[in-house]
């Protein structure tokens, strides 16, 4: 049998990284005597897979284990030393860009890309930005987004909101669609 | 209450491993402060993924949060990228429970376990906004406590702390706690600093600095005087007597994020008796204490369903010797309860077949490493040494492992102990060779990996009298020793490097004139020396020849007999005299065998207190004493050994040692 969570991470504990995160959840699910699946040979360990990994330092809402299904990512994103006004400014400036070049370093080597076709919506609520990133071909970071922006912008704490499924042309988030298939309880747990 | 919290957040983005600074541990608590509890800030002057696991911080984080009149929170040393943060926005050292600044506590206490983390200290102590130098602070600064190990010659951190504590934590900290709570309700006034020091260096295990006076006749120490009538000329270590007494921690500290050590840590019993002459850890905690094996098995269920750990250590300073350690271990191994899934791992293996029968028990788990350490080369060597393992025993334990599958090994040994010749060094090539051929009869993959580090003499030892290797004659030695294995594929040599072994030697038997050198390599930049990035010897050499202070002198040099040392007036309960009988049995390479089993020595550990050691079995476990059940015919008088019997039957509490009103509770 195999069993989907959805957790969230907030709080301090979003220093933690993602493979913290996985030996934490080894350790809890053998404190639920959950019975799991091992693999073989001299070190066993629990077969457990996640989705897509959250920079450490993000909090995120719903994470499920569906890493290559998702293919894109809601963020909230509170930007250090940036007043109110500005921040409609930066949301109108990344979606009017025609272009948002990015020096970004993959295998040792630095390529300068266009990553403004990975940005899928961006606005103002309250006093953060919200933006949709897209996670496929290649996944663009929220931090990543502010420094294509303005080179000196920082995050003062990045939440993932949502990830999305699209099926059939229609975005959908993943364990919400496999409920519907299966018809399991709904479970939502905190796990700070 | 206060929390730095928001100041300390936006600083996590932008440092390596934010998650050392978060807390969060299961088993962490947020205790609740106030005037009339004394806040303890329990600081291990090292990276937090080495300290976290720090058995006795945790320890002593329980017994203090138990109380009524105490609360007590951790601390560990921000790795460098932190701490240049920490100062650029004036964040001070802060506790990572609660976030709180260090400054806001009555004590901070640190655990000393090793010599080099010395710098480290006096940055934490800085990073508080406390004076570094003891004798700078007021009423309004908090106290400066250090224990472990390293506190058994507290001399050349003696112008930094103002107390220390020597011997076992449970007890003291109690006594300790007293005294500052009269001293926080007295509104800590003017001149009550030195009244509340005075008055803690009336309990026993109790060791403040500023309450001795120091005199020299030009290199030479020549006394130690107490500055009242009062104050002990010796200051005895605290023992307990019953571990069983003291089953913490009970909620064992389960980190969020990578730590070494990363299992269930059960005790099994403090002390050690073999009797190895290098080691100060067997000298200095003696005697024997053994835990019931009731209270493991109770200690190893309860912490595994609480932590879910699916690994728990049984944690001694020689594992094998616990009386029924296969039953302990088969009863791990086979409780249904553990599923059959939890492996069990024991540092400081003894050498010989008997050890692996126990490690392939563990290996129905999970196969773990298999760590020797004859520690010598040769026999003669491991005679001088007191570590009896023989050839054939080094040479049954490989061919029980080899041909129970196991493909690797490690071997630990020492270069530059007393009286070594070149052929001794050379024979650490050729036991490790040994050990290769009879692997190849099992597998073509075998590799010994073979760690070599260079010998430090160690204060309340039997070799606190001899001159240490110096760095070109250790670096002489492990060419030797590359010269010999170049062409032994599976042999793999690993060796510490020898300068930084002579940093720990000025540290490790250095007297107060030490104090400006370790201020010295702080200031220049000095700390996590430990760490071999951060390691840097010209800056204790600079600060030696600052201080106009001889490396040859402090370090390479022999000590006489009637020399005075720097802890002479520190007890760890050894008699100087026991200490120097068996340097000189040393030199005529004599072995002795463990006390557990044989006659007494007179070593003074047991006597001095009133206490005994503690077994759960009075036959030697198999293999005999030292695991090699040779005789050596030494004798003596009948042993002060108490039995633990199987029904739980108590042991007589033991007239404990007064002094100065202070009881010691047994």
């Amino acid at each position: 049998v195999r069993v989907r969570f959805r957790y969230s991470k907030l709080g301090k504990v979003r220093w933690t990284s993602h493979r913290d995160m996985a030996r934490m959840w080894e350790r809890a699910f053998r404190r639920t005597h959950l019975p799991l699946a091992y693999s073989q040979g001299f070190s066993p360990r629990p077969k457990v897979s996640f989705g897509l990994a959250l920079p450490t330092g993000g909090e995120s809402l719903g994470a499920p284990s569906l890493q290559h299904e998702v293919t894109s990512c809601a963020w909230a994103v509170w930007v250090a030393d940036v007043e109110h006004e500005e921040l409609g400014d930066l949301a109108s400036a990344a979606v009017a860009a025609e272009e948002l070049f990015l020096a970004r370093e993959r295998k040792g080597h630095t390529t300068t890309e266009d990553v403004r076709p990975g940005l899928l919506a961006c606005t103002v609520e309250g006093d953060s930005l919200r933006c949709e990133l897209a996670t496929q071909p290649r996944a663009l970071r929220p931090s990543e987004l502010l420094r294509a922006l303005r080179p000196d912008l920082e995050a003062a704490l990045i939440r993932r909101t949502h990830q999305w499924i699209e099926r059939d042309g229609a975005r959908a988030e993943p364990l919400a669609l496999l409920l519907e298939a299966t018809g399991a309880p709904h479970v939502h747990g905190r796990a700070s | 209450m206060t929390t730095l919290w928001p100041r300390i957040e936006p600083l996590l983005a932008k440092v390596q491993k934010p998650a050392r600074y978060i807390g969060c541990e299961d088993g962490a608590q947020a205790p609740v402060h106030a005037p009339h509890k004394v806040a303890w800030l329990l600081a291990y002057p090292d990276a937090y993924e080495i300290g976290l696991p720090n058995q006795g911080l945790q320890i002593l984080y329980e017994i203090l949060n138990e109380r009524a009149d105490a609360v007590a929170e951790r601390s560990y040393a921000p790795w460098v990228d932190m701490e240049a943060l920490m100062r650029e926005r004036g964040v001070p050292l802060f506790s990572v429970d609660t976030h709180r600044p260090a400054a806001e506590f009555d004590l901070l206490a640190f655990n000393l376990s090793a010599e080099l983390v010395y710098t480290n200290l006096v940055n934490c102590i800085d990073l508080a906004g406390v004076p570094v130098r003891a004798a700078d602070r007021g009423p309004e600064h908090l106290l400066v406590a250090a224990g472990g190990h390293c506190a058994f010659n507290p001399e050349p951190l003696a112008d930094f702390v103002d107390l220390f504590v020597i011997g076992d934590g449970e007890e003291v900290v109690a006594d300790i706690t007293e005294v500052v709570r009269e001293w926080k309700a007295s509104g800590r006034t003017l001149g009550s600093r030195e009244r509340v020091l005075h008055e803690l260096a009336l309990v026993q295990g109790v060791y403040v600095p500023s309450m001795y006076d120091v005199s020299y006749e030009g290199e030479r120490l020549v006394a130690v005087t107490p500055r009242y009538a009062d104050v002990p000329e010796r200051v005895e270590k605290r023992t307990i007597s019953d571990l069983n007494d003291w089953p913490y921690p009970k909620n064992q500290l389960v980190p969020l994020t990578e730590v070494v050590h990363d299992r269930l840590n059960v005790e099994i019993f403090r002390g050690c008796t073999r009797g190895c002459r290098f080691c100060q850890a067997g000298m200095i905690t003696r005697p024997v204490r053994e835990r019931s094996s009731a209270q493991v098995r109770t200690m190893v269920s309860r912490g595994l369903e609480r932590t879910g750990y699916d690994e728990v250590s049984l944690t001694s300073l020689s594992s094998a010797d616990y009386s029924g350690i296969e039953d302990v271990v088969g009863g791990i191994v086979n409780d249904p309860v553990c599923q059959g899934s939890v492996g069990v791992s024991l540092p400081s293996l003894r050498v010989d077949a008997y050890t692996v029968g126990i490690a392939s028990e563990i290996a129905k788990v999970r196969r773990t490493g298999l760590t020797f350490a004859p520690e010598g080369g040769t026999w003669r060597m491991r005679q001088v040494i007191n570590k009896l393992i023989r050839e054939e025993d080094l040479y049954g334990a490989a061919e029980s492992a080899f041909s129970q599958g196991w493909q690797r090994m490690k071997l630990y040994f020492l270069i530059g102990l007393p009286t070594e010749t070149d052929e001794d060094v050379l024979g650490i090539a050729e036991l490790a060779r040994r050990c290769v051929s009879i692997g190849r009869e099992h597998t073509n993959r075998v590799t010994v990996s073979t760690s070599v580090g260079g010998f430090v003499p160690k204060p309340q030892t039997p070799f606190q009298w001899f001159g240490q290797d110096t760095v070109g004659e250790l670096s002489r030695k492990v060419n030797l020793l590359r010269d010999a294995v170049r062409r032994d594929r599976g042999v793999a040599l690993k060796w510490h490097d020898p300068r930084a072994t002579l940093a720990e030697g000025i540290a490790s038997r250095g007297d107060r004139r030490l104090g400006p050198v370790i201020e010295h390599v702080w200031r220049a930049g000095g700390t996590f020396q430990e760490w071999s990035e951060h390691f840097d010897v010209r800056l204790w050499e600079d600060a030696m020849a600052t201080q106009g202070l001889s490396t040859d002198w402090y370090v390479h040099r022999h000590r006489a007999e009637d020399e005075v040392l720097p802890w002479d007036h520190l007890s760890a309960g050894l008699h100087k005299d026991f200490l120097w009988q068996d340097w000189q049995e040393a030199l005529r390479a004599g072995g002795l065998e463990d006390c557990r089993w044989t006659p007494c020595y007179d070593c003074g550990a047991c006597t001095g207190f009133g206490i005994e050691h503690v077994v759960a079995a009075t036959t030697p476990p198999a293999g005999g004493s030292q695991g090699t059940g040779q005789d050596l015919g030494v004798a003596g008088s009948s042993v002060p050994v108490a039995f633990r019997s199987g029904t739980g039957k108590r042991r007589q509490g033991a007239a404990f040692l007064t002094q100065n009103g202070v009881g010691v509770g047994a």
